[in-house]
C-alpha cells in the first residue's frame, strides 16, 4: 500500500507536464453538422461568432435556399415601413441599424419577429424582400414582394415599390420578358 | 495552483521511493559472502523487486494519465436543450392574465406579495408587478428586468418598467421543454464554480467531507472514523470517502465494490488532488453527482436537480432546498421527495443539523429551514421532456443538419415555435373532447384516439403538436406518423384545379352529382357514393364543396384529369407519392396530419407556400449564434384560384358541413374549414384556419376499425373546442387584384344584384364572371347601375 501510494505521488509530483493546474476545459469542441444532410445548410464549419441561416427542408419541400451572404450593399428600403404598434416600430427600428450594422441575418430575424406580432403588415414583408434582394436571394425576395402585394391593398407606392423589387429580382435572375412585365405594372 | 507545487507530498514520497533499491543493495551485501544460492536468491528477489516496481510505476502512469485524460478533456457529453418561444410582451399583445400566470408558473417564478428577487410577480387585479430573470437569445441578452403590466380583458393593455416609463417590447425568458440527451441516459446542465452557493458548498462539506480543504485526496481520519462507527454498529452506516474519492468513483470507476477498486480509487484520488485544485474537482463533483431519475433519464449534477425537483435555477434555491439536494446524495431514490417526502425531510433536516454542528448555519437558520416544507414543484415541471410530441418534430428537423452525437453532447442549445399556451388548450380539448365523443356516441371507452397539429399561417412556425389523448406518453407520434386516408380534405385541391382554369370553370359553374360507375384498370369497378346515398343533380362548384358532394367532385375531377390533381397537391407541399387512381379524387389519399397542415397552410396563406418549422435558431454552447431557420415564402398557387376556394371554405362553415362549429364558435368569425370522413368512419378530419393560425385533427382508432363518427360529428368538436380556446381572429381574406366579386342569382348563375333575392356575392377571376343578367335584374329595373356597382367592387 506504502509503495503504491509512494509511486503513485512520484508520478503526480514529478511530472510537470504543461497540463498541471491548468484550468479543466468543459466545454467540447463545435458542433460539426452531418455530412450527409440534405444540402440544406450551406456551411460545412461554422465560423465562430457568425451565424449561418438553413432553409428547412423536412416534410413539405426539397427546394433549398443560397445561404445568407453577411456583407452586402446597403439599400435603403424603397418604402419606410410602419405600424401603430410601438413593439413593431422598435423592432423596425433595430433592424434598420442591424442592417447598416452589416448584421443581415440579425436584422433578418428582427424583422421576422415583427412580422410575428403583425403577420399582415404589408410594408413589414417589403422590409423583408428588399433585405433579400440585398443578398442577392432574389427568388425568394421576388415571393416576399409578392407576398408583400397581397397585403398591400390599395397602398399604390407600396404595390409600385414591390414590383419594382420583383422586376430588379427578375432582371438578376435573367427572366428579363417578366422583368419588363414587373417594370410595366410598377409605373 | 501555487499550493500544488509547493507542496510536500511529492517530494517526500520521492525519498520514501528511492531508498527502497539501497534497502535492496544492503540484503545483497549481507547474504552475498560467498553462498552462491543465497547470492543467486537475493539477485531474484532484486530483479523481482524491480519488475514489480516498474509494472506498478507503468500502472500509476497509466492509471495517472487517465485522471488527466478524463479530466483536462470533455468531462461529460452535454445534451441539447430545447426551449419553447419566448413569450413578447407589448402593448396591444393578445394575452390575458391566465394565459400570463401560466407563462410564469411555466418559468418557475413564484408568486410573492411584493416582488424584491429575482423570478417573483404580485398581482393586484388586473395589475401585475414582475421582476424577470435574465436570459441570453441568440441574438443578445435580454437583462432582469422590474415590470408593471395591466392588463384589460384579453389584452395586455400596458407594459411600464417599475419607474412607470413605458416598454415597447419586452421578451420573457424562452421556456424549457426538454433535453436531447444521449443513448445512455445522463441528463445534466453544467454550472460552473462560481455558480455554486455557498451554503450548498457548505452543507457538502459538513455532511459528505469535513476535511475537504485540508486533505490530500484520501481522508485517512475518515476513513478510521468510519471504521469504527461500522464495527460499533455491526453494519455499514457511515462512508469514509472524501468528495474527491467519490468523484473518481463516478468519473472513472465501475460500481463494483471490491479491494481492487477501493484501492485504485485512492490512488487515483491522490492524483487529482495533487493536479488539481479544490474548486475545479467540486465543480466537476457538483456535475457528475447522480440526484435522481426521470423514466429513462438520468439528473446528473445540482444545476439539472435544482431544475428537474424545483423548476428553477441553482441560484435562486434558498437554505431548505439546498439541504435537501445534499442530503440526497446519499440516495437518490431512497430520499426521493416525490416518493418519499418524510424520508427526505428527515434527511434534509439531519443534513440542516449537521450543517448547524460544523458552524456553517446559525441555530435559527437552522430552525427556520427545518419549518419549512421540501418545497418541491409539480411533477409536471422541472425540465423533464413536456411535450414529447413536438419534440419528436424538433428532433426529426434538427436530424436533416446535425448529427446525433452533436445533439446529444455539444451542448446546444434550440430555440423552437412551440407555444406552450398553444399545445396545452390543444391537449385539453382533444382529451376532453374525445372523451365527450365517447360517452356521447356510446363508443367503447379509451379507444378512440386523435392528433392535432398548430401552426402560424403566415410564417409556417409549428406552434403545436398534439400526438394522442395522453400528450405526456412520448410513444406512437399520430400527429407525425399516423398516415390516414384524408377522405374530403382533398375536395378543396379538386375544386382549387379546376378553378385555375377560369374559362372553364367558376363557383358558379355547373357540374352533375349523378351517378359514377367506372371500370378500373383491373377490371373492377367503382361505383361512389354520396354520403347521403342521394344524388342532388345539377350543382354549382360552390354548392357541392359546401356540401361535399361525392359524385360532383369526381365527375369534375374525371374531367379536369387525376393528373391536374396530383400535379397541384405538389405545389400545395404534399412531397409523398400519391397513387394517381380516381378514388384520390374522394381522399383516397394518406397522409399524415402534419402533411395535412401544410397543405392547408399553403391554402390559408392565399398560395404562398411556408414549409412548417419547428426550429428558429440554434445557438453553440459558449453563446455564439450557429444557425438559423428563416421564414421563407414561395408563391406556389396563384393567389386568385385559391381566395376562390377560401371564399368556398368560409362558406362550408356558415352553411355547409361545418355549420356544427356555431356551437363553439359566432359566425362573426368567417372561419374556414373542411370535414373529412373515409370508408365506414374510420378517419374523422377536420382541417381549417382563422386569420393567423391553421389547425388540423384527426380522430380514429389505433387498429384502424371504425371509429364511428363523421368528419363533423368528431374531429369538427375537437377543433371547435381547440379554437375557442385559442379565442381566434376573424378570418379576413384580401381580395387579390385579379378577383372580382359580383352579386350573381344563385338559381341560374346569372348576374343579379343585391336586392334580388337568391342574390349571393360570389368571387370570380377577372373576366370570368357571368355576363348575361338574370330575369330578377330587369324586374327590379336598377340592374345596370348595380351590375357596374357589383362588377367594380
Amino acid at each position: 500500500m506504502c509503495i503504491v501510494i509512494g509511486a503513485a505521488l512520484v508520478s503526480a509530483g514529478c511530472s510537470t507536464g504543461p497540463r498541471r493546474g491548468a484550468p479543466a476545459p468543459v466545454v467540447g469542441s463545435q458542433p460539426v453538422p452531418a455530412s450527409a444532410s440534405r444540402g440544406a445548410v450551406e456551411s460545412s464549419a461554422y465560423p465562430a461568432g457568425e451565424s449561418t441561416e438553413a432553409e428547412i427542408t423536412p416534410y413539405a419541400t426539397g427546394e433549398s435556399m443560397p445561404a445568407e451572404i453577411t456583407s452586402t450593399p446597403m439599400q435603403a428600403p424603397a418604402v419606410p415601413a410602419h405600424s401603430n404598434n410601438s413593439a413593431v416600430l422598435a423592432l423596425l427600428s433595430n433592424a434598420g441599424t442591424q442592417q447598416q450594422d452589416g448584421d443581415i441575418a440579425g436584422a433578418a430575424a428582427t424583422l421576422e419577429r415583427a412580422l410575428r406580432i403583425e403577420p399582415r403588415n404589408a410594408r413589414l414583408w417589403h422590409r423583408l424582400a428588399s433585405l433579400r434582394l440585398d443578398q442577392k436571394q432574389y427568388r425568394m425576395a421576388a415571393d416576399l414582394a409578392d407576398k408583400s402585394n397581397s397585403l398591400a391593398r390599395g397602398d399604390g407606392d407600396l404595390t409600385r415599390a414591390n414590383w419594382r423589387l420583383i422586376a430588379r429580382a427578375r432582371s438578376a435572375l435573367g427572366e428579363s420578358a417578366a422583368a419588363r412585365d414587373a417594370w410595366l405594372r410598377a409605373r | 495552483m501555487a499550493r500544488k507545487s509547493t507542496r510536500p507530498a511529492g517530494r517526500s514520497s520521492t525519498r520514501k521511493n528511492t531508498a527502497r533499491p539501497a534497502r535492496g543493495a544492503g540484503g545483497r551485501k549481507r547474504g552475498g559472502a560467498g553462498k552462491r544460492s543465497g547470492y543467486r536468491w537475493s539477485t531474484r528477489l532484486l530483479a523481482l523487486t524491480l519488475l514489480f516496481s516498474l509494472i506498478t510505476g507503468v500502472y500509476l502512469l497509466y492509471l495517472d494519465h487517465q485522471v488527466q485524460v478524463k479530466f483536462d478533456g470533455k468531462r461529460w457529453s452535454i445534451p441539447a436543450r430545447v426551449y419553447a418561444r419566448p413569450l413578447e410582451l407589448y402593448a396591444g399583445a393578445r394575452i390575458g392574465p391566465e394565459q400570463f400566470i401560466e407563462e410564469l408558473n411555466r418559468l418557475g417564478y413564484r408568486k410573492v406579495r411584493h416582488p424584491e428577487a429575482q423570478a417573483s410577480w404580485s398581482r393586484n387585479n388586473s395589475r401585475f408587478l414582475v421582476r424577470t430573470r435574465p436570459f441570453t437569445f441568440w441574438d443578445g441578452a435580454e437583462p432582469g428586468r422590474y415590470l408593471d403590466l395591466r392588463f384589460e380583458g384579453d389584452r395586455l393593455a400596458g407594459l411600464f418598467d417599475a419607474g412607470g416609463a413605458p416598454q415597447a417590447l419586452v421578451r420573457l425568458e424562452a421556456p424549457e421543454i426538454g433535453s436531447i440527451y444521449p443513448s445512455h441516459n445522463e441528463d445534466r446542465l453544467l454550472i460552473s464554480r462560481d455558480q455554486l452557493p455557498a451554503l450548498l458548498v457548505q452543507g457538502l462539506v459538513a455532511v459528505e467531507d469535513r476535511s475537504f480543504y485540508s486533505h490530500h485526496g484520501v481522508d485517512p481520519k475518515a476513513i478510521l472514523r468510519a471504521l469504527l462507527a461500522n464495527v460499533r454498529a455491526g453494519e455499514l452506516v457511515q462512508g469514509g470517502s472524501t468528495l474527491t474519492q467519490q468523484l473518481i468513483k463516478n468519473l472513472y470507476l465501475s460500481r463494483e465494490r471490491t479491494l481492487w477498486r477501493k484501492l485504485n480509487e485512492a490512488v487515483m484520488a491522490l492524483m487529482l488532488d495533487a493536479r488539481y485544485g479544490k474548486d475545479e474537482i467540486l465543480e466537476a463533483y457538483a456535475n457528475e453527482i447522480y440526484l435522481g431519475q426521470d423514466g429513462s433519464r438520468a439528473i446528473h449534477g445540482f444545476g439539472l436537480a435544482s431544475r428537474f425537483y424545483f423548476n428553477r435555477p441553482l441560484v435562486e434555491l434558498d437554505l431548505p432546498r439546498l439541504a435537501l439536494l445534499v442530503g440526497m446524495i446519499r440516495g437518490p431514490s431512497l430520499y426521493d421527495p416525490r416518493r418519499h417526502p418524510e424520508r427526505a425531510k428527515k434527511r434534509r433536516d439531519l443534513v440542516l443539523e449537521m450543517m448547524r454542528q460544523q458552524g456553517a448555519i446559525s441555530e435559527r437558520q437552522k430552525q427556520q429551514a427545518v419549518d419549512s416544507p421540501l418545497g418541491i414543484g409539480n411533477p409536471g415541471s422541472g425540465g423533464e421532456v413536456r411535450y414529447p410530441a413536438f419534440l419528436s418534430l424538433v428532433r426529426r428537423q434538427l436530424h436533416n443538419d446535425y448529427r446525433e452525437e452533436d445533439l446529444t453532447s455539444e451542448g446546444l442549445r434550440i430555440f423552437t415555435t412551440l407555444d406552450p399556451w398553444v399545445q396545452e388548450q390543444s391537449e385539453k380539448a382533444l382529451a376532453g373532447r374525445l372523451f365527450q365523443l365517447e360517452k356521447n356516441h356510446r363508443l367503447p371507452a379509451g379507444k378512440l384516439q386523435g392528433a392535432a397539429v398548430v401552426a402560424a399561417t403566415g410564417s409556417g412556425e409549428v406552434l403545436a403538436v398534439v400526438s394522442g389523448r395522453n400528450a405526456d406518453f412520448s410513444g406512437f407520434n399520430r400527429a407525425l406518423d399516423a398516415v390516414r386516408p384524408i377522405g374530403s380534405l382533398i375536395k378543396p385541391v379538386v375544386y382549387l384545379a379546376a378553378l385555375m382554369q377560369p374559362r372553364r370553370y367558376t363557383l358558379t359553374t355547373r357540374i352533375e352529382d349523378a351517378p359514377v360507375n367506372l371500370k378500373l384498370a383491373g377490371g373492377k369497378r367503382w361505383t361512389p357514393d354520396n354520403y347521403d346515398r342521394k344524388s342532388h343533380g345539377s350543382v354549382t362548384l360552390f354548392q357541392s364543396l359546401t356540401h361535399s358532394y361525392n359524385l360532383a367532385t369526381v365527375n369534375l375531377g374525371l374531367d379536369l384529369g387525376l393528373d391536374a390533381v396530383t400535379g397541384l397537391l405538389t405545389d400545395l407541399g404534399i412531397t409523398r407519392k400519391v397513387e394517381v387512381v380516381p378514388a384520390l379524387l374522394l381522399g383516397a389519399l394518406s397522409l399524415s396530419p402534419l402533411e395535412v397542415t401544410q397543405l392547408y397552410q399553403t391554402l390559408a396563406a392565399g398560395g404562398f407556400r411556408s414549409p412548417l418549422r419547428a426550429i428558429r435558431e440554434v445557438q453553440a454552447q459558449d453563446g455564439s449564434a450557429l444557425q438559423r431557420y428563416p421564414l421563407t415564402v414561395r408563391q406556389s398557387v396563384d393567389q386568385g384560384p385559391v381566395y376562390l376556394v377560401n371564399r368556398n371554405l368560409q362558406e362550408v362553415v356558415s352553411t355547409g358541413t361545418g355549420r356544427g362549429l356555431s356551437a363553439f364558435l359566432p359566425a362573426d368569425l368567417h372561419l374556414a374549414g373542411k370535414t373529412g370522413t373515409t370508408d365506414e368512419l374510420r378517419d374523422s378530419w377536420f382541417a381549417g384556419f382563422d386569420n393567423d393560425r391553421v389547425a388540423v385533427v384527426w380522430v380514429g382508432r389505433d387498429d384502424n376499425s371504425p371509429a364511428g363518427l363523421t368528419g363533423s360529428q368528431g374531429a369538427m368538436q375537437v377543433w371547435g373546442d381547440l379554437m375557442r380556446r385559442l379565442k381566434p381572429d376573424p378570418l379576413n381574406l384580401p381580395e387579390p387584384a385579379s378577383v372580382d366579386s359580383v352579386w350573381v342569382d344563385a338559381d341560374s348563375g346569372l348576374l343579379a344584384d343585391e336586392h334580388c333575392a337568391n342574390a349571393a356575392l360570389i368571387p370570380y377571376l377577372k373576366g370570368s364572371a357571368p355576363v348575361t343578367a338574370s330575369s330578377c335584374v330587369s324586374r327590379s329595373g336598377q340592374g345596370i347601375g348595380d351590375f357596374i356597382r357589383g362588377f367594380f367592387e
